[in-house]
């Protein structure tokens, strides 16, 4: 009987969804990252950050406090908002931001959906957000809401075209758009030491599309209060906020299946347990994470029109560049 | 569409994170701010009546409070207009104690109006970093008077209390705890390419229109005009101190918050000097003392704490009028003081504080930047709503 | 420039408008004028190098008058910037109207309209009329007039 029930969640169909990259690792991960967050921040400014719940670990599941007082805290819905978009926005929005990982391969031979276009259709779902955070925006009924979609939406047009260009220069590198392929062909030297233009672009854009330092734009505090988010309380805003966390996770992990190797180096006998592989993408992409949430210590916040600067002005370039570097280097021998 | 059905009408206030007390009326066209009108009001607590109603000595609290983070200008403005009517003048090592005091005051709130502005345009870490780096000044202060904030140290005829035993090394600690701090702040904050990209060339206030205006303080130090009250009308220990005023040309934001840093580092070269130089003597004016009962005279001799002498009760302050202004942190205060010489009040006292004189800038600034630059400009004159509205 | 000089000068330039000129040694002056030749007076020490307000004060005598005082100074001369410079003007009890000094000086803005909120006194010609740090329903005798008593609350409420 346990026999069954293990190996039925080992099922790729089950485990890829549920358990990693899927739900509770993204979920115990988004507890996590708030928190390190949270305290790298403080250790950046001298305070002690969160602390007093499990004090032995600093504090370490202040989230899962957290987590309960949004759960307990009522939501408040406003009079003058479209109830049934206001409602099911923050759901739908962290339901789209989770849903590109499970067209992520978590080892060469442990897929929910082998696709030879996975990285298309990654790409694809990772584009559905938005457009509830836009509706979001108009739903609250609120100037700063509106302003805050609006804000959203002009990121969205600058950085969605530069990012799947960066993107797609590594699928144009390795010949396929198949993320197994692609990882499996940096066994000897990882993309991001091939095409490091494309990465670099890619990296900046990660954080611009999940809002992190310098470009918290849609949400900026000083400015428009929340943004979008203005209006939500309760577990409606815990999900909204934990949407762009889990965002920026499914994009680390394709960021280290494209650019830094995947599971590689992973030994040979391992290859088909999902857990080693896995562990090393994970790793990988935590490193990614960190990386951003760290930046929230050391960057103020742009103003939109440089940011959309930076999407059209720099990056855009940047990936254009990365694509003719890709060629060139196919055109030279390729991998 | 036409142009009125473009234009949004953005109520950023009273409760808004960045607002402060106060309500910014914005109309915006796209992300261009079209007309951005304060409404102040909100935390006016009418000190200019109280103080007909309240005695000259209880008046001293109660025109700290308004602003709150840069008290001892207040006091020492009111306390040199009262002086003037009074006929008297503090001794001098009075003076320096004052002159101490208003510099250590200077420098807590500068790095309070630079903390603000930094967490204005999204760097949580200087808001920490000046708030924490704020504390071991208003420790010293805290030493040298009793209280954190809200000194009244300042007195008719000199000051509370004398130097502390030691004080001087524990105040050489903390400028030499700050001077390094100063490299860490131009690292991670002033120097930051973030940072540059959104006060460089932003909220631009030409020397013209600074003087027009009527503006004060560093904002108006950054538009390139040299005026500083401590030079042009020197008061307390000013005279025989040794600074240069701090100020600018370029007028943006980045130049009112670089004016600032400037002045904290001349404000610790003032400290240093006062120390240095800070002559012996009585802190209370000789009238006064030999009106205190011997016994108590003596414990203010031991403990270097003035009592007050009972005539401090019902002050009385012969008929006139008296001007007085003083360079505080987030510019000149002025005090205009009417005494009819009959009541223990006065008769009519006019405060105007540098945030009020400075508040005509937010619909002057803001116009045609974007909806991002009205913190960062709010930040950058290092307005303080309680101060305007008094 | 000494004290004399200047308020020699200020004399010579004001005489025609009838102001009197006194003064406070060291360094300030009084200048009262008429309120219909207030704004030229202004003007003139506006050219003279006294660019902007420092503040401006509404004062209250019962029953008999009120007195505007503006006081200013010099930003961009710097040897004028030790004076202080009052500009006074009486208005009557019954009808306090006067021109405002917007024209001159833009920096009275907002100080004349603060005396119009605490002190009922009218500034024609200033654009914002209107409550400034008072709730904009209140209603009733300006706060800062005499006749407004404060109600104190004694020890033991």
């Amino acid at each position: 009987m346990m026999q069954d029930l293990l190996s039925l969640i080992f099922e790729p169909y089950i485990f890829v969804p549920l358990i990693y990259p899927g739900l509770i690792v993204a979920f115990l991960l988004l507890l996590l990252v708030i928190w390190l967050e949270r305290k790298i921040a403080a250790k950046v400014q001298l305070r002690y950050g969160p602390l007093y719940v499990l004090k032995p670990l600093g504090g370490v599941i202040q989230l899962v406090a957290d987590l309960l007082r949004y759960l307990f805290q009522e939501p408040i819905i406003p009079r003058a908002t479209d109830k049934l978009a206001f409602i099911t926005t923050p759901i739908l929005l962290f339901a789209t931001s989770y849903l590109p990982a499970i067209a992520l391969p978590v080892g060469p031979n442990f897929t929910a959906i082998r696709s030879d276009l996975s990285l298309l259709l990654v790409l694809a779902l990772s584009t559905l957000g938005p457009i509830f955070t836009l509706v979001m925006g108009w739903a609250s009924n609120n100037k700063f809401s509106l302003i805050g979609g609006v804000r959203e939406g002009y990121l969205v047009v600058s950085y969605e075209i530069p990012m799947f260009l960066s993107a797609l220069s590594m699928a144009v590198l390795y010949d396929s758009l198949d993320l197994i392929e692609i990882a499996e062909a940096q066994k000897g030297m990882w993309g991001i030491l091939l095409n490091p233009l494309a990465a670099l672009t890619m990296l900046i854009l990660i954080y611009m599309s999940t809002s992190k330092f310098p470009f918290e734009i849609p949400e900026a505090e000083s400015e428009i209060v929340a943004g979008p988010y203005t209006e939500y309380s309760g577990i409606l805003y815990g999900l909204v906020m934990g949407a762009s966390y889990i965002k920026m996770y499914v994009l680390s992990l394709l960021f280290a299946i494209l650019f830094l190797g995947g599971w590689n180096p992973v030994p040979s006998f391992m290859a088909s347990d999902p857990i080693l592989p896995g562990v090393l993408v994970f790793i990988k992409a935590f490193i990614i994470i960190f990386i951003g949430i760290f930046f929230r210590a050391v960057y103020p916040r742009f103003r939109i029109d440089q940011a959309m600067n930076i999407g059209w002005r720099l990056t855009l370039p940047m990936s254009i560049l990365s694509i003719i570097l890709s060629l060139l280097i196919v055109w030279l021998g390729g991998v | 569409m036409t142009v009125e059905e473009r234009i949004l009408e953005l109520l950023i206030g009273p409760q808004h994170p960045a607002s402060g007390h106060m309500r910014l009326v914005a109309k915006i066209d796209g992300d261009i701010v079209v007309e951005l009108r304060p409404n102040i009001g909100y935390v006016h607590r009418s000190v200019e009546k109280l103080a007909e109603v309240k005695k000259y000595l209880h008046i001293i609290p109660l025109v700290e409070r308004p602003s709150l983070a840069d008290t001892t200008a207040n006091n020492l403005a009111y306390v040199m207009a009262l002086e003037k009517l009074l006929g008297i003048e503090a001794p001098p090592r009075a003076q320096y104690l004052r002159t101490l005091l208003a510099e250590i005051n200077r420098i807590h709130s500068h790095l309070y109006g630079l903390g603000i502005h930094g967490v204005m345009i999204g760097s949580s870490t200087a808001y920490m970093w000046c708030f924490g780096d704020r504390e071991p000044f208003i420790e010293i202060a805290q030493e040298l008077t009793g209280a954190r904030l809200t000194y009244s140290y300042i007195i008719p005829g000199g000051v509370r209390r004398d130097l502390p035993q030691g004080f001087e090394d524990r105040v050489e600690k903390v400028l030499r705890y700050l001077e390094n701090r100063m490299k860490d702040y131009f690292d991670i904050y002033f120097n930051n390419p973030v940072t540059r990209a959104r006060l460089e060339g932003v909220g631009v206030l030409t020397k013209e229109d600074a003087i027009k205006l009527g503006v004060t303080g560093p904002n108006l130090r950054a538009s390139g005009v040299p005026y500083d009250v401590r030079k042009i009308e020197p008061y307390a220990a000013y005279p025989e101190l040794d600074f240069e005023v701090v100020t600018r040309e370029e007028g943006d934001a980045l130049a009112r918050v670089f004016v600032r840093i400037g002045e904290i580092q001349e404000s610790m070269k003032i400290i240093r000097q006062v120390l240095k130089n800070i002559p012996e003597g009585p802190i209370f004016h000789e009238k006064y003392v030999k009106m205190v009962p011997p016994k108590l005279r003596e414990y203010m001799k031991e403990t270097g704490e003035v009592k007050f002498p009972g005539t401090f009760a019902n002050l009385r302050v012969p008929a006139g009028e008296a001007i007085s202004r003083v360079e505080g942190g987030r510019g000149e205060v002025v005090f205009y003081l009417i005494s009819d010489g009959k009541s223990l009040s006065p008769y009519r006292m006019r405060m105007v504080t540098p945030s009020f004189r400075n508040v005509i800038l937010f619909e002057h600034l803001t116009k045609g930047h974007r909806v991002a630059d009205i913190p960062a400009i709010y930040g950058s004159l290092d307005y303080f709503p309680p101060e305007a509205d008094r | 420039m000494n004290f004399e000089e200047l308020k020699a000068k200020i004399e010579s330039e004001l005489g025609d408008l009838g102001a009197e000129v006194s003064g406070r040694e060291p360094n300030v002056i009084d200048i009262k004028v008429d309120k219909e030749k207030i704004v030229e007076a202004a003007k003139r020490l506006k050219s003279m190098g006294f660019d902007h307000v420092k503040a401006v004060t509404a004062v209250d005598f019962p029953k008999e008058r009120f007195e505007v005082i503006y006081h200013a100074s010099s930003y961009s001369d710097l040897e004028l910037a030790y004076f202080i410079v009052n500009l006074r003007t009486s208005l009557p009890y019954d009808d306090p109207k006067m021109p405002t000094l917007l024209e001159v000086w833009p920096s009275v803005l907002y100080q004349e309209q603060e005396e119009y909120d605490l002190m009922g006194i009218l500034f024609e010609g200033h654009p914002r009329m209107e409550r400034l740090l008072l709730p904009e329903t209140y209603e009733g005798i300006p706060p800062l007039r005499k006749e407004f008593k404060v109600k104190t609350e004694g020890i033991n409420v």
